[in-house]
């Protein structure tokens, strides 16, 4: 029995327009709310539990994990540890590789000179890319197969939420994301992962805040840096035994002043450009699992070190050229190397470095992991980056040979922390926000700060000592 | 025979520079003037509205002081608008057409859905959207505002408490009182708060105003009004008083227990979310809808945030997002 209405579409529109007025906005409540209740009703029938006489592992881990005693100490000997870890694990098979990558390059070299091929071409091919490559290869390879996996497993027993945990009340008072903590986490291996990993903050202005600030933790290609001048200016003072120890500590000072400005930047941000409230924050804290240890290695080499690893290489190969031409190319009776490092001199000395440090950090925009052999060849003066064999041997170049002071190593231990992002994380900047003008800010407004807090330490240090 | 080349060439680059179709400099200050004439119309449009609804009728000289232009250039915007048949000029004063007020509708939709957008998309302070939206309204498609709204499920207010106009035009009035008329001791509901002035706006949102609120007036004097939300006191200057609408609650205030008020150890269950939007959809995807059951568990190590289990999992909350959580508390005997 069909009533006989008019159904003209303008009737039928006015007719939704009715209906929709009535729902009260509350349709998609109750969608969710009945999809939920399906699902309760479902496990109520399926699962059955039995209440546990006591705390469960997890509330106790929690408990511990999350104690206002112990939350924090927990969290920085865990930083610690895996920085010690990866310092000590770490040193063996990178100069396996080096020697290894080097005895090719002797043999190769001498293959080309054996040829007739003109020595320009064997300096540029073997001395120049090669040798930048092998370098980055050596000197990063074995700290991200030990760093990205360790990271992993703390990840796979569900620590990281914890750490977000802990440390959002820090980040709710600076106007950002508790998961901030988590793309900081991630950043400890790349800037360019942590940057990626910014998708996991789901408020628009909270995520530009935590990409624009990845940069502040140093990245596995500037852990070298931190290390060297770790172990050769901090670890030298304590006895052998307790240097690694030492080393790893003043690793983590580093950290905690990038955290500082991590957060100090973010509540500038957050006050001037991004200006807004801290929005919503909902943090899922997900039961504590056995890690899966082929998973962990599949990931954590795959995904991350290989990742990393191969842009590094495709950053490193035309860097190591342009080194070798820098070096190579006289204008009156001067390397390249020579009147730039000079020019730039000034600047660095009044920012508590050198021009030659200045220089290698323009030719280590590509890969930070390139500024220490950088260095070292420009001082040396060679053709080609060098590796000292020993670190009492770069001790002597620097300390006595280059006049390097506790000030040196300070203040490039705060330029290697907060200097501009690598071009690949600026790279990843730009695909992530899609803005010219945020990629600049992101690149530009590290690099001020560096030279800002350098000069500022390196004046304050001269007109106290 | 060169330098006449070079002069010739210089001069098509210049005229090309000048006159070229759309993207020319010629076109484009014709299209800038044409957006500017536009919302320049679209703006007298919704003040006559505005005071059709409310107050004496515009008139000229009331539209020269709104858009802050000269009483005559506001003559010629009129005189303008009457040829094109939207508006008519009576005895006291501006009155829309059929076509006129259809228009007017549209942008005040326009307006709205863009506020509803900011507030529940993008978070933005109450006290902030009416810039925005005023910037945004005029440049939005019909199609784009359709997509917004199907997208923000249909919103009937703007965060104000101003009813959105539908896509046909219709705008269901509501009959309102300002808050400084309203009786001492009488419970009602905030349905409205005026986004005009945007200063006076921010005093009624720092005093911790929100539309759909249960209030009731305490106490009043010259310099303020005390009212009382079920749980504290809050005072108001009139001034900024008389910027919120209210409508009577058929109930006494109740004061809501909020999931903030649970101790470690504690479950209450959740009777409904005061949020919308983006926080709103984060919180039910969590399974936290009316009728869970949710147990306060831990607090972080600086008290805060707060982990509840809900549904067997363990959520971390900001004490704002708990504070938009409505509960009934339940004792342990009672489960």
């Amino acid at each position: 029995m069909a009533t006989r209405t008019a159904t003209t579409p303008d009737r039928i529109l006015e007719r939704a327009e009715q209906l929709r007025r009535g729902r009260d906005l509350a349709f998609r409540d109750q969608i969710v709310e009945s999809i939920y209740a399906d699902a309760q009703a479902i496990a109520e029938r399926a699962v059955r539990r039995g209440k546990p006489a006591g705390p469960t592992w997890d509330e106790r881990l929690d408990r511990v994990l999350t104690s206002r005693l112990w939350g924090f100490p927990i969290m920085l000997l865990g930083l610690a540890a895996i920085f010690w870890i990866t310092i000590v694990g770490a040193n063996y098979p990178s100069r396996a590789l080096a020697f290894l990558f080097f005895e090719v390059e002797e043999f190769a070299a001498g293959l080309f000179a054996s040829l007739g091929a003109p020595w320009w071409l064997t300096g540029f091919v073997w001395h120049g890319v090669y040798r930048g490559l092998a370098w980055v290869v050596s000197v990063m390879l074995p700290p991200m197969a030990i760093f990205f996996p360790t990271f992993t497993i703390l990840e796979n027993l569900g620590y990281l939420p914890r750490v977000a945990f802990n440390m959002d009340w820090l980040f709710k008072k600076v106007g950002a994301h508790g998961k901030q903590a988590l793309t900081m986490s991630m950043g400890f291996g790349c800037n360019a992962a942590g940057v990626i990993a910014c998708r996991v903050i789901d408020s628009p202005r909270e995520r530009l805040i935590a990409i624009l600030t990845n940069n502040f933790v140093p990245c596995n290609g500037r852990f070298p840096t931190l290390i060297m001048l770790a172990t050769i200016f901090v670890a030298a003072a304590f006895p052998p035994a307790l240097a690694s120890f030492a080393a790893a500590g003043a690793v983590v000072g580093v950290v905690l002043i990038g955290v500082f400005f991590t957060l100090l930047v973010s509540w500038v941000l957050s006050r001037s450009v991004l200006k807004g409230e801290a929005s919503s924050f909902t943090l899922e804290l997900p039961p504590y699992r056995r890690p899966n240890i082929g998973q962990i290695l599949y990931t954590s080499i795959i995904d991350r070190t290989l990742f990393v690893l191969w842009r590094a290489i495709l950053m490193a190969a035309p860097a190591g050229g342009a080194i070798w031409l820098l070096s190579n190319i006289s204008v009156g009776g001067d390397s390249l190397t020579g009147w730039v490092s000079g020019f730039l001199d000034p600047l660095g000395r009044a920012i508590g470095l050198d021009g030659v440090i200045l220089l290698a950090y323009i030719i280590a925009i590509p890969a930070n992991e390139i500024v220490v052999p950088t260095i070292i060849m420009a001082y040396l003066g060679a053709g080609m980056m060098l590796e000292l064999d020993s670190l009492t041997e770069l001790q002597a170049l620097l300390v006595g040979q280059q006049g390097w002071t506790l000030l040196t190593a300070v203040s490039l231990m705060l330029f290697s922390l907060l200097h501009n992002p690598c071009s690949t994380t600026i790279w990843t900047m730009y695909k992530e926000t899609g803005s010219k003008k945020w990629t600049a800010l992101g690149a530009l407004m590290p690099l001020a700060i560096a030279f800002v807090v350098c000069f500022a330490v390196a004046q304050t240090a001269r007109a106290v000592l | 025979m060169l330098p006449l080349l070079v002069l010739f060439l210089a001069l098509a680059a210049l005229g090309a520079l000048l006159f070229w179709p759309r993207s020319g400099l010629l076109d484009r200050w014709r299209q800038a003037r044409q957006l500017a004439d536009r919302v320049q119309m679209e703006d007298a449009l919704k003040h006559i509205h505005a005071r059709e609804a409310r107050g004496p009728l515009g008139t000229p000289e009331s539209l020269a002081g709104k858009l802050g232009v000269t009483v005559k250039q506001a003559l010629d915007l009129v005189s303008g608008m009457e040829e094109s048949g939207l508006v008519q000029s009576t005895g006291r004063g501006l009155r829309l057409s059929q076509t006129g007020r259809k228009l007017a509708l549209r942008v005040i939709r326009a307006h709205r859905l863009l506020e509803r957008y900011l507030v529940d998309e993008l978070r933005m302070p109450l006290e902030e959207i009416h810039a925005h939206a005023d910037r945004r309204e005029h440049a939005i498609t019909e199609e784009e505002l359709d997509a917004l709204e199907a997208r923000l499920g249909y919103p009937q207010e703007d965060p104000h408490g101003d009813p959105i106009p539908t896509s046909a035009g219709a705008l269901e009035p509501q009959e309102t009182t300002a808050l400084t008329e309203w009786p001492v001791g009488r419970p009602a509901r905030i349905v409205h708060l005026e986004d005009e002035p945007p200063e006076t706006l921010a005093k009624i949102v720092a005093a911790g105003l929100a539309p759909g609120m249960q209030i009731e007036v305490r106490r009043v004097s010259s310099q303020n009004l005390v009212i009382w939300d079920g749980e504290e006191e809050r005072a108001l200057p009139p001034v900024a008083a008389s910027n919120v609408s209210v409508v009577p609650l058929p109930h006494p205030v109740e004061a809501p227990t909020r999931l903030t008020s649970l101790r470690p150890g504690e479950s209450g269950r959740v009777i409904k979310l005061r949020c919308a939007g983006f926080s709103r959809r984060r919180l039910l995807d969590l399974g936290i809808t009316p009728g869970a059951v949710i147990e306060c568990a831990f607090p972080g190590p600086l008290e805060e945030p707060i982990a509840y289990r809900v549904r067997g999992a363990l959520i971390a909350l900001r004490r704002e997002q708990a504070n938009e959580i409505e509960i009934e508390a339940i004792t342990a005997a009672a489960e």
